[in-house]
């Protein structure tokens, strides 16, 4: 299984992800002979408060993304109970050693669209995700590790 | 600690302002686009627990369940191929929403009274 294990930053615990369109909006834009536009890399937090994976509105209008439903949920890092768009994503977290076959790749995931950049983060990665990996934060050696 | 929205508004007399919800840009735009959606599922949700569904995905279009399906991702594959790029609403099956949109709809009236 692999294993990212980094120092925690003022943020908090920050992974690389890439985020693109869902491998099944993708396939529906490749059968309309349309172009797919490529992911966008952007940096995320490792967020147990959050119930859903969030993505900021820029990456979400940046790539276009279809609309994919609304969703209500506890979202502590944006102020409590929200409710937002709901857009369908690929995302990608990636693994430092740049070896491809040690990311962790989620084809098809519902994601909340918000607004994040200013906190100098592009993504919260939620309980939606952390529920399948162990995630170790240790506040004592200030670092933190993702096993998936 | 952190206290979950839901403690904090049931622990307020009925008189209270209403709990406030963060309606982003997005959301308000998602409620007009999703509004027959929305009232398909709060309708359904009952039912949708009743036969053990909690925790899974459904796929919604207009007065209709589509379908229920273990992961969101499933969902949204069966809702693509279905829809194409046109907006889908795929929603996990939730038992606090009953208790979460309604303190929406009392936030949203408080905003706007008239």
């Amino acid at each position: 299984m692999p294993i990212i294990s980094d120092v925690l930053q003022p943020q908090g615990a920050l992974v690389d992800i890439q985020v693109g369109m869902s491998a099944a909006s993708a396939l529906a834009l490749r059968l309309a002979l349309r172009s797919v536009p490529s992911p966008v890399s952007a940096r995320a937090v490792l967020d147990s408060g959050a119930e859903i994976t969030c993505v900021d509105q820029k990456i979400i209008q940046s790539l276009g993304l279809p609309w994919g439903g609304a969703t209500l949920i506890n979202l502590p890092a944006h102020g409590g109970l929200t409710i937002s768009a709901q857009h369908d994503v690929s995302l990608i977290i990636v693994h430092p050693s740049s070896n491809a076959a040690a990311n962790l790749v989620i084809r098809n995931l519902a994601v909340l669209e918000v607004q994040l950049a200013a906190l100098g983060y592009e993504a919260l990665i939620g309980r939606d995700i952390l529920a399948n990996c162990r995630f170790l934060y240790d506040g004592p050696r200030q670092r933190f590790r993702l096993r998936y | 600690m952190s206290v979950e929205p839901e403690t904090a508004a049931a622990g307020q007399p009925a008189s209270a302002a209403p709990f406030p919800v963060n309606v982003t840009p997005s959301g308000r735009e998602a409620l007009k686009l999703y509004e027959r959606e929305i009232a398909t599922y709060l309708r359904e949700l009952p039912r949708l627990l009743d036969e053990g569904h909690a925790g899974r995905h459904t796929l919604i279009k207009g007065e209709e369940v589509l379908g229920i399906w273990d992961t969101d991702g499933e969902a949204i594959e069966a809702g693509r191929e279905r829809f194409g790029l046109e907006p889908i609403f795929v929603k996990k099956i939730d038992p606090r929403d009953p208790q979460r949109f309604a303190l929406l709809e009392a936030w949203l009236k408080s905003q706007c009274p008239s």
